[in-house]
């Protein structure tokens, strides 16, 4: 119904104006050639192939009309759609030139068309598919064919044709195997490395820093009486509310040549500034600060895990803490350390914040592709090259993970209450773990204090007075006609970036967890290889993204590049896979028995999702929804192939400062974004997180209560 | 007089329809995950109105064989049909069936009057109407007045009455119980299947009751159906399967049982007689071919025997004192029997010889 109304009323083709903005009324509306609907046009055209989806849609009113569908009629009405289907496609793809791209009309007609084909199928198919759950696979499948593998292949394409057009495979051999890539120069110390060696030493060193650090901290959290909890939590969350090149920033100011420890040290000793932090040994640093707390959170989980009576036991057979640690929970954690060094490698390379702004000369692969596409000499070749190399890294890496750690990530959480607690540290080991945590906890609170003290001082190095001169050039308001004037620089980065996090986020949620839903709570045939498609986008680097979504989205047919639904999609599908893993977690725990009792009292399962899966899921809706929200916000890797004049992210503003050497003015609007982020998770998780399950409630509310005598 | 005629033969279907309305056939089920059969092959049928246990050890396919009739499993194989209509196909939201689940899977976020107006909520009654044939089925199950707690908010055995309260406000063709006591102590246990089984009478909905306990099965059951590995082993009144075991699987399975492998031979009166050794039996009752057998003796065909030159000489090996009653295990040439006496003290303790006799009409053979 809502394909017909669309087939009707919308325009066909995509416009060029938004269809409530007068220009577009201007340019003639539905009434002018370009941008008539479907039905508009086959009426006054004259175009014939609009007639097909007409019929299909004739059919398929026809078939849904009827109470009992014949197995033949819906085999038939099928056929109808998937006919029109082919067609609108053919049609848009070889109709006419200049090739058009796909409009509001005929997106939403072959969706609709679609989900009828879905439908249909499930009707066929044995009873026990509802509509509803084979169009949710058929739909989720089918996006993330389009938005996650389609823009891969393109990339796949791209890296075959060279700059003339041609098809060579020789050139992208030659690129794939250029020395600026591979050479090894750096260790023999001769000269540079190239990008993917820096890449590979940049993963290795900064996961094997955050994984001690983490696992240090994971030790620390749950292994002592250490009083600092509360401080250690917060720290741990701050970074994940940091746009990744704030901590880079930070670096600068203290270390780099005008920084602040960089001035004293030289004063002191009369030693010249040098350059030290812009290169590998700074991004590590900046990356071993930003991907701590994931390590920690990641092993905090892995150290809880270790069943305590293993450890008891291990206790009453002679052994002593310290053994204990090492032959008992040591060996336990191995796959979680492990599972954490590769997370950590994978955040490495994907990484484009810090070795963006630290990078200096040393470039790794994710800035290498950023600067063949925005570089003097933009070639996409190149770029399409390296972002194969970079995805094969990944890749390689997510499927050893997969491989090897996947199922051994909770060997000895049992599900049975284990009694007892997990013994404490022993004094060496004590020592060893305060004293990598304790300084590492004073950097990191230095660091975020810089990030404060930068944004009030009016020109970093050279003259420290305090001044909110750059919060007042980046958000100054002021009234003019009775009006208000967004008159400071950010305003307009800003709302755009909080309105289409704010559009992305619920989409990303609810797209994450209707996945998740399918995969635990639906067997069907393939689920195994549908839930490692969902889980590789989350491989993907942002910067592949990037390349991938200007290749694909670029031209018609489908031509999003430089809108801000690129930018909703994108985020979309790069966060999609949090979604999906928070919401399987979460719903491995709600007891299967509450849906099944649903549906045994005659509710389908889009019922049974809606009235008791979904109100009951409610804390890991709201996280999913903050998190994505968050993520879409500090993202920078993909997004800064994507903005474009009209929508411009505040990360890449940033970024741009960033690169003009505006640092006051970049952190002061970094600042502005945490504490924004950090007001509107609290306020969701105050109004929404709360389900009101438990006895406890009630209990105080009679206790509030006045006892009347 | 025409329309007397119409209105008997109406009627007449009537009473027809109420035969089949409730009633539960399977014909050659057969249920595979992978290569495992967990239901291999069942026929049954289960009448309107009965209330009939599948009984069986864990494993054995019962709740494989209840969630089939609740829809939540389709059959790999074969037909279903509940009230004359076959529904091998048809999934659990389209079927006339309520279950009550081993968790009671009360819905936490709703009050307990929203959990039992839930099914009616989903088939489109009106809220007030569902609201009020709630309160009803509750008052029914006696937790009138409890409809505005939440499920946490209750005891266990209150919980299990909503979830009932929630299957029957359906007025389904058929009720599922899913082990139903497992989670209740075992105090509250006897008492709750008295309820059960006096609520289920009162409406009279056929019911299916799956459980691995013998004793609830001979307590609540009109029929009981043992299954073992995927097939029935045996359906009957409890008593037929008490006193008839086909198998000695179901001998041990229902009641206690002493299962000797003897060799049964043909008396000259026809009747059966197992030789163990060097002593035979006369086992009146029994029908089975010759050959080698199980001799099935309960504790209750065993007794001390009065006079010392009368019996088997035995030993007792191990006497327990139970309250009521003593158990005794008793090392006898025909091998070591487990034997119940109600009595209020250890006649016989530790290592005492003693001469057992066996009651011939107690006595089985398979």
């Amino acid at each position: 119904m809502l394909g017909l109304a669309a087939y009707c009323l919308l325009p066909w083709y995509g416009v060029d104006y938004g269809i409530f903005e007068p220009d577009w009324i201007e340019a003639g509306g539905l009434l002018s050639e370009a941008g008539a609907s479907g039905l508009l046009r086959m009426l006054v055209f004259r175009d014939a192939t609009m007639a097909i989806p007409a019929i299909a849609f004739l059919v398929l009113i026809f078939a849904g009309s009827s109470v009992r569908l014949s197995r033949r009629l819906s085999v038939l009405s099928m056929a109808a759609a998937i006919f029109a289907l082919c067609a609108i496609v053919l049609h848009i793809k070889t109709g006419g030139s200049p090739i058009r791209s796909f409009g509001y009309g005929s997106t939403l007609v072959i969706t609709t068309l679609f989900l009828s084909v879905t439908n249909l199928w499930s009707r066929l198919g044995s009873g026990n598919r509802d509509a509803f759950v084979v169009s949710s696979i058929a739909f989720v499948c089918a996006l993330i064919l389009l938005f996650v593998f389609y823009p891969i292949a393109q990339i796949l394409v791209q890296a075959f044709v060279d700059k003339q057009g041609s098809f060579s495979v020789l050139g992208a051999f030659r690129i794939a195997t250029g020395g600026d890539i591979w050479s090894i120069g750096c260790l023999l110390g001769k000269s540079r490395c190239g990008v993917a060696v820096n890449s590979i030493i940049l993963g290795l060193l900064t996961a094997t820093s955050t994984t001690i650090l983490g696992l240090a901290f994971a030790l620390l959290m749950s292994r002592t009486r250490f009083p600092g909890k509360p401080l250690l939590r917060a720290l741990a969350v701050l970074p994940i509310i940091t746009p990744p090149f704030v901590i880079g920033l930070a670096l600068i100011l203290l270390f780099g040549r005008a920084g602040f420890v960089t001035d004293t040290i030289s004063g002191l000793l009369g030693l010249e500034a040098s350059r030290w932090l812009y290169g590998l040994w700074g991004i590590w640093l900046g990356q071993t600060l930003a991907f701590t707390p994931i390590a920690f959170l990641v092993l905090t989980g892995v150290v809880q895990g270790i069943s305590p009576s293993l450890e008891e036991a291990s206790q009453t057979l002679r052994a002593d803490l310290s053994s204990t640690l090492r032959t008992v929970s040591l060996p336990l954690m191995k796959p979680g350390i492990a599972n954490a060094f590769l997370l950590a490698f994978i955040e490495s390379l994907a990484d484009f914040g810090n070795p963006v702004v630290l990078g200096g000369a040393d470039n790794v692969l994710s800035t290498e592709i950023y600067f063949a596409i925005v570089g003097a000499q933009a070639n996409m070749m190149r770029a399409a090259v390296l972002s194969l190399i970079l995805l094969a890294l990944t890749l390689t890496v997510f499927m050893i993970q997969k491989r090897w750690l996947g199922r051994t990530d909770f060997t000895t959480i049992t599900g049975k209450a284990d009694n007892g607690a997990n013994s404490m540290l022993s004094r060496n080991h004590k020592i060893v773990v305060y004293g990598l945590t304790l300084p590492w906890m004073c950097f990191t609170t230095l660091i975020y204090v810089m990030v404060f003290y930068g944004s009030v001082v009016k020109l970093w190095g050279q003259d420290h007075t305090l001044t909110l001169a750059h919060y007042r050039e980046a958000f100054e308001i002021g009234w003019s006609d009775g009006g208000i004037w967004w008159k400071g620089a950010a305003w307009d980065s800003f709302w755009t970036t909080i309105s289409i996090s704010a559009i992305a986020a619920p989409l990303t949620a609810g797209l994450g967890l209707l996945t998740a839903w399918l995969l635990v709570r639906q067997k069907f045939a393939g689920r195994s290889t549908f839930e490692f498609l969902t889980m590789l986008s989350f491989a993907v680097p942002g910067t592949v993204v990037g390349v991938s979504y200007i290749l694909a989205f670029n031209n018609a047919p489908i031509e999003l590049t430089g809108t801000g639904t690129i930018l909703v999609l994108c985020f979309i599908f790069r966060n999609m896979p949090v979604g999906v893993r928070g919401g399987v977690a979460a719903m491995k725990q709600l007891d299967n028995s509450l849906d099944e009792a649903s549906l045994t009292l005659g509710a389908n399962s889009f019922k049974t999702l809606r009235h008791v899966v979904l109100p009951l899921m409610r804390p890991a809706i709201i996280s999913a929804i903050a998190y994505s929200f968050i993520r879409a916000i500090t993202s920078v890797s993909a997004v800064i192939f994507l903005v474009g004049t009209d929508h411009n992210m505040a990360t890449a503003y940033i970024i741009g400062l960033v690169e003009n050497g505006s640092y006051g003015l970049a952190i002061a609007y970094s600042t502005v974004l945490i504490v924004v982020m950090l007001v509107v998770v609290t306020i969701l998780q105050v109004a929404f997180g709360k389900t009101r399950l438990r006895r406890e409630d009630r209990i105080g509310q009679q206790l509030s209560r006045p006892v009347v005598a | 007089m025409k329309l007397d005629t119409n209105w008997q033969a109406t009627e007449q279907t009537n009473i027809s329809l109420n035969d089949v309305r409730g009633s539960i056939v399977f014909k050659d089920v057969v249920k595979k995950y992978g290569a495992v059969h967990a239901v291999d092959g069942v026929d049954l049928e289960i009448e309107h109105g009965e209330l009939v246990t599948l009984l069986g050890p864990s494993g054995c396919g019962k709740t494989t064989t209840l969630r089939m009739i609740a829809g939540l499993e389709l059959p790999s194989t074969g037909t279903i049909s509940i009230g004359g209509t076959d529904v091998s196909r048809l999934p659990a939201t389209y079927r006339n069936v309520s279950m009550v689940f081993q968790s009671y899977a009360l819905f936490p976020h709703l009050t307990v009057l929203d959990n039992v107006a839930y099914g009616l909520r989903m088939s489109g009654t009106k809220i007030s109407q569902a609201r009020e044939k709630a309160e009803d089925a509750l008052s029914m199950v006696g937790l009138a007045g409890f409809g505005a707690r939440l499920p946490s908010e209750l005891s266990g055995g209150q919980q299990q009455r909503v979830a009932l309260a929630r299957a029957i406000v359906l007025e389904p063709e058929v009720l599922l119980l899913d082990e139903p006591l497992s989670n209740l102590d075992a105090k509250l246990r006897r008492y709750v299947r008295e309820e059960i089984r006096a609520l289920q009478q009162r409406i009279g909905v056929t019911t299916v009751y799956v459980t691995h306990d013998q004793e609830e099965a001979m307590a609540v059951s009109d029929r009981i159906i043992v299954m073992e590995q995927g097939r029935i082993a045996q359906a009957g009144s409890p008593a037929d399967l008490y006193h008839s075991p086909k198998s000695a699987f179901i001998a041990s399975f229902i009641g206690e049982a002493n299962l000797i492998p003897c060799v049964a031979a043909i008396a000259a009166d026809g009747s059966r007689i197992a030789e163990i050794s060097n002593y035979t039996f006369a086992v009146p009752k029994s029908e089975v071919s010759p050959g080698e057998a199980t001799l099935v003796i309960r504790p209750a065909a065993i007794s001390f025997s009065a006079n010392a030159d009368e019996g088997i000489p035995s030993m007792i090996t191990s006497a327990a004192f139970l309250g009521d009653r003593v158990l005794y295990s008793i090392e006898t040439p025909i091998g070591r029997l487990f034997y119940v006496e109600y009595t209020a003290s250890i006649r016989h303790p530790d290592r005492t010889e003693v001469n057992i006799t066996l009651d011939p009409a107690k006595l089985h053979l398979v």
